[in-house]
């Protein structure tokens, strides 16, 4: 009887050990991983003969990784900086080695790194590189395509692309009418639009999904305003001096809220813009 | 002599079965298979390629353990317990008891490898009733053919655990054998590709010895990644029939080879 109530002590004991050390060790790694310290991928030359027979499940790892690190920084900061990018694209330059079809890295990469930090060349360069690999599909083109229009202006260069995403036996029907409308379209927005509603599409992910929508509730009221300068245009024969003309006028009954806190501007040629450039303020 | 090497390699399987450890692999495979289904959940497009990798993992990670650990155990046990001398006292040839060995470790192997790959499609089956719109690309036939690249990979796996058994001391030196073998056959290749683009983009030519010892590895050691059609079935991409049929034929090959080489040595070895 002596002896069990000395175990049971015993053993209450060293559970109560154990829960203060649990705690302990896992308030200060909370700090450890709030810290913004940058993650490191380990380059593909290692990771490949390492992962020797399970490289697929080592890129599924690899990538969960990644989009948990970015998911946090996006909560944490809403924003992300030019170092995450340099992340973002070895990583996913090393998953697309281990796994080159597996499309979904390939897909982040390029939301990331054009939409968020501007920096269409890398994505550009991981799409290349989808696109070598994934011969018959129709998206790598298309979002090069995309991209050289929207990011860099390059209507030659978004018509070639286009054309070959066109070329693709399961390309959508609307690939071809935006490829012809790059030729022509003086409303990137509009564009921007159908794309991004393409992406939307594409993905489950609810990070993404949320920063998709409200991108593409921004585009919907830049689109809405420019269709009202137009009006005002051909009203009135000239471009309003500021937004404002259009509710004055009766054109608009109000002025939209950009959901990334800027401000809408017109510019000298009835373009209108945002002054958040469809990005969380600081 | 076919009624003696069934009737041994019947035995082996049914000494393997009894094995507690395969119970404790089943239930390792399965649970990585059910992890599977919850993380598949976590992925944006390309979920019928997360739970094709997790199940066809689970499944050859199961393989790789019955194989490296309970297959070698089986046949150190034989001599260990000294249950060697009731068989080759009986008018069994060493090379019989060789072959009739490794029949018995391919047939438990068959019968883990079924039970897992029923447990992997029932894990793939499900991912796809959650999530059917995000399976269009996935081919169960070629999840299957993957399925037997993966026991293609395990019947020369279990070749050459018989073939450092056949004259090793102890297990756990055929299992360091035997997985030094399995790594260098999982990598041999990409380590050749890695170097050869090396000495091409830098114009420094490999040096000789290293490629003599590249090439020496390259045909004496299986390359295990040939089997590996993990990848393709993550993707629904066809596989060839000739390549099908050629790796089935290398398979089958490199087993013969060490199995010959095998019982070449054990009929030297001295045993007691």
């Amino acid at each position: 009887m002596k002896s069990l109530a000395v175990s049971i002590v015993a053993f209450s004991f060293l559970v109560l050990a154990y829960m203060g050390a649990w705690q302990g060790v896992h308030r200060d790694r909370e700090k450890i991983l709030s810290d913004p310290m940058m993650d490191y991928t380990l380059p593909s030359k290692v990771t490949g003969p390492m992962s020797l027979r399970f490289k697929g499940l080592a890129s599924d790892f690899l990538f969960l990784k990644t989009t948990t690190f970015i998911g946090e920084q996006l909560i944490r900061s809403g924003n992300l900086e030019d170092a995450h990018g340099e992340y973002i694209f070895e990583s996913v330059d090393a998953i697309s080695d281990l796994d080159p079809h597996f499309w979904d890295p390939y897909y982040l990469s390029f939301m990331i790194l054009s939409w968020e930090l501007d920096d269409f060349e890398r994505a550009r360069i991981l799409m290349e590189k989808a696109m070598a690999h994934r011969e018959k599909d129709w998206r790598p083109p298309y979002y090069i395509g995309f991209g050289c229009y929207y990011f860099k202006g390059d209507n030659e260069c978004a018509a070639e692309y286009m054309g070959r995403a066109a070329l693709m036996a399961d390309a959508p029907s609307h690939v071809v009418l935006l490829g012809s409308r790059f030729q022509i379209t003086a409303r990137p927005h509009r564009a921007a639009l159908l794309f991004l509603k393409q992406m939307l599409l594409d993905t489950r992910d609810t990070i993404t999904r949320m920063h998709l929508e409200k991108r593409i509730l921004v585009l919907e009221r830049l689109d809405l305003l420019e269709g009202a300068v137009r009006r005002f245009h051909a009203e009135y024969q000239r471009l309003p001096e500021t937004l404002h003309e259009l509710t004055e006028k009766g054109i608009l009954d109000a002025i939209p809220e950009d959901p990334y806190g800027g401000e809408f501007y017109i510019l000298e040629n009835g373009r209108v813009f945002t002054s958040s450039a469809l990005r969380d303020g600081p | 002599m076919m009624q003696r090497i069934w009737a041994l390699a019947l035995l082996t399987f049914k000494e393997g079965m009894r094995d507690r450890a395969l119970y404790g692999i089943f239930l390792f495979s399965l649970m990585v298979m059910a992890l599977g289904f919850v993380v598949v959940g976590f992925f944006m497009r390309e979920l019928s390629k997360v739970a094709s990798d997790f199940n066809l993992s689970a499944l050859t990670f199961g393989g790789l353990l019955l194989t490296l650990f309970v297959n070698n155990q089986l046949l150190a046990k034989d001599i260990d317990k000294r249950t060697i001398y009731i068989v080759l006292s009986r008018p069994y040839g060493r090379g019989e008891y060789i072959v009739s060995k490794y029949l018995g470790l391919m047939l438990l192997t068959s019968a883990a490898i079924f039970m897992l790959a029923v447990c992997a499609s029932a894990g793939v089956g499900l991912s796809y009733l959650r999530y059917p719109a995000y399976f269009e690309s996935f081919s169960f036939k070629i999840f299957l053919l993957a399925i037997f690249g993966e026991f293609l990979m395990l019947a020369v796996l279990n070749a050459v655990v018989v073939f450092f058994a056949s004259f090793s001391s102890s297990a756990f030196l055929t299992l360091l054998f035997s997985t030094a073998v399995y790594i260098v056959g999982e990598t041999i290749e990409t380590v050749v590709r890695f170097l050869k683009t090396q000495a091409q983009s830098t114009e420094v030519p490999m040096a000789a010895a290293v490629e003599a010892l590249l090439n020496v590895c390259r045909y004496i050691i299986p390359n295990l990644s040939v089997f590996d059609l993990k990848v393709q079935a993550a993707h629904g991409m066809a596989v060839s029939l000739s390549y099908v049929l050629f790796i089935t034929f290398y398979g089958m090959a490199s087993v013969l080879v060490l199995l010959f080489l095998a019982s070449q040595i054990f009929k030297g070895r001295e045993l007691g």
